[in-house]
């Protein structure tokens, strides 16, 4: 068997599809998540032996390191891979395949790096091709959302290679795992932090992923927050301050989602919130913890893929993105109704549903730490994701106040199916949690099916229903947007120049009116000199000259 | 029709929280798993606090007209 790197048969991929005729484009699409699959196998049995270091300026760097937390990640990103290539299958555009299979390459390359220089490498890999994907005709304000997204993330990419610069230039270890929180520690935190969307760094994603093509957007929702995770596990678990953040993080989104309209930026919000969750169990740092903060990475890409899809699919049908333009589609299409209600059901903790496992592993480890307020902090959150994506924007979007649109586009099997296999993983997991549990990087012993666990699940989401039906009447949906962070660099930014470049204005109009005045000044004084001659059209041009005579000679000296 | 279903999801609330009393003898670690039906309190008040903080956050401080960022600073 040939050992390669799984990454460098997407990048393969990712070139071939712009050069190969539609039919192969198609196959190279399904294969090569399949061959990644295989080749993968392979990697590992002689992961140990095969020369994969690679060196610069006399630095050794190691390209791979397989581990049951990579590998975890690795799985999960080759099937959501496949699942969403298949999605696209129908698309003629070649953009978004050979930008995703970059993205993918690059992700899974990310999650194998053994070391951070390695990591840093596939990083930016993924923020360039990501931001390909960001790249929508139909919507004239994804060139802006893609040009802000790209400045972020060079901004984060600088931050982390300021940190590897300090750890090479002291000869500090380069390795992933556990990092100290000193200077350049710190550096790359706040790299990681923006990557992961964590509030007050998180702008970039509600204002970029609605912006893509329904097809190129599911990629986005799935692999940056996602190794962002992965990258903390590694170097931060049990840092303290995760837990705070990540508790803000899902407060935060909850709150911003239920304000929103656009159906994908609602979501977008959703997965601020849900990587909270992932970062307070990573945090909490225990082996229970990061089990359930992995456990829900690979839960969240999966269902919140499932919703991108669902959303996607009703972009497709009517060319609408906003809950205010839509309504009715129940009517529409039944399958896409379905498969968005697993998707919403999974993402609430719904019983049977991939979301309840993983959410139930992240409470219990909060209650072996004691930490009673983020229990029922979580639990709030949960009750404010199933409001907003399983009751809010189901109910405007497949049933409403509005009429909805009158011309429907047909959606295509090979989307159907990509909703559908999808589900079917949603629903594998949460029937036959202990089968998932064996993926997970640390031995699980928890009971995912007890009285005690099932009975307060279903209390909280029935009353939830309940609330939502209360106060339905004041729900309306609304032509709005809400500000958040992103204000500060978009709007902010204008303020602050203008407030930079208010002295040198101050300057300019000082030296304008001096000028002015003194010009007068001297026309006055040659006038009086010389009482009988039209002199002021001579002065002025007379100073000119001084002046211009002046810079010469000031030019020359300098230049000798 | 709208009367129904709230009064069905009502006592499908009630009839949980009773299963609950009869068949779940959890050990309660923090003094509000002690409280009877607490998950529920938290979905029905935990869900109508949190739209009215999202309405209230929004009409007073954030909500923006959709071209807000298109027109350029003054």
């Amino acid at each position: 068997m040939i050992a390669m790197h799984p990454s460098f048969l997407f990048f393969i991929a990712g070139l071939l599809v712009l050069l190969v005729p539609p039919i192969a484009r198609k196959a190279i699409q399904l294969a090569t998540p399949v061959f990644a699959f295989l080749l993968l196998q392979g990697f590992i049995a002689y992961a140990d032996i095969g020369p994969w270091t690679w060196s610069f300026f006399g630095f050794e760097f190691s390209l791979v390191q397989i581990d049951p937390l990579a590998l975890l990640f690795v799985y999960v990103f080759l099937l959501f891979a496949f699942l969403s290539n298949l999605y696209g299958l129908h698309a003629t555009d070649k953009n978004v395949p050979a930008a995703s299979n970059f993205y993918v390459g690059s992700s899974i390359g990310a999650v194998l790096a053994g070391d951070l220089v390695t990591l840093f490498i596939f990083w930016e890999i993924m923020a360039l091709s990501s931001a390909l994907l960001i790249w929508n005709r139909d919507r004239k304000s994804s060139l802006g959302a893609l040009f802000r997204y790209l400045l972020v993330h060079l901004t984060g990419g600088l931050f982390f290679f300021s940190g590897i610069l300090l750890k090479l230039f002291t000869r500090s270890p380069i390795g992933m795992d556990a990092l100290a929180f000193d200077l350049a520690g710190w550096l790359i935190f706040i790299s990681f932090l923006i990557n992961a969307g964590i509030p007050p760094l998180h702008a970039w994603l509600p204002d970029a992923y609605p912006e893509g093509t329904p097809h190129g957007s599911i990629y986005l929702s799935a692999f940056t927050t996602k190794v962002a995770v992965y990258a903390f596990a590694r170097g931060f678990a049990g840092a303290e301050i995760l837990i705070w953040l990540g508790a803000l993080a899902a407060v935060y989104g909850v709150v911003y989602a239920l304000m929103e309209n656009d159906m994908r930026r609602l979501l977008s919000y959703h997965i601020v919130c849900q990587v909270g969750y992932m970062i307070c169990g990573i945090g909490i740092g225990s082996h229970l913890g990061i089990n359930a903060g992995t456990g829900h990475a690979v839960g969240n890409i999966l269902f919140k893929g499932l919703l991108f899809m669902a959303t996607g699919a009703l972009i497709h049908m009517t060319g609408k993105y906003k809950l205010s333009d839509l309504g009715g589609m129940a009517r529409k299409d039944k399958w896409v109704l379905l498969f968005y209600m697993i998707g919403a059901l999974a993402i609430s903790g719904m019983p049977l549903l991939n979301g309840y496992v993983t959410k139930s592993l992240l409470l219990e480890a909060a209650s072996h730490e004691h930490l009673g307020w983020l229990e029922l902090t979580l639990l709030w959150v949960a009750v404010g994701t199933f409001l907003s994506i399983a009751l809010k924007l189901a109910y405007f979007a497949f049933w409403g106040e509005s009429e909805g649109p009158k011309t429907i586009r047909k959606v295509p099997l090979n989307m159907h199916l990509a909703m559908a296999g999808t589900s079917l993983v949603c629903l594998a997991i949460g029937i036959f949690p202990d089968n998932f549990f064996a993926f997970l990087p640390y031995e699980v012993h928890a009971q995912s099916y007890t009285l005690g666990h099932v009975i307060p699940t279903l209390e909280l989401l029935v009353a939830t229903v309940l609330g939502f039906l209360l106060i339905l009447k004041f729900l309306h949906t609304k032509d709005v947007i809400s500000l958040d962070t992103d204000w500060f660099y978009r709007k902010g930014a204008y303020a602050f120049l203008d407030g930079l470049c208010y002295p040198i204005r101050r300057l300019q109009e000082w030296i304008q009116v001096t000028w002015t005045i003194s010009l007068e000044k001297t026309n006055e004084r040659l006038r009086r000199s010389f009482p009988h001659q039209d002199i002021t059209a001579v002065g002025t041009p007379l100073l000119w000259m001084m002046l211009a005579s002046l810079i010469v000679g000031i030019a020359v000296f300098a230049a000798l | 029709m709208k009367r129904n279903i709230i009064i069905t999801t009502l006592l499908a609330t009630l009839a949980l929280v009773v299963s609950e009393f009869l068949f779940v003898h959890e050990h309660a670690v923090f003094w509000w798993q002690k409280i009877l039906g607490n998950h529920a309190l938290i979905g029905l008040l935990g869900g109508i606090a949190l739209m009215f903080l999202a309405k209230g956050l929004g009409q007073f401080f954030l909500y923006r007209k959709e071209d807000y960022y298109d027109r350029h600073a003054s």
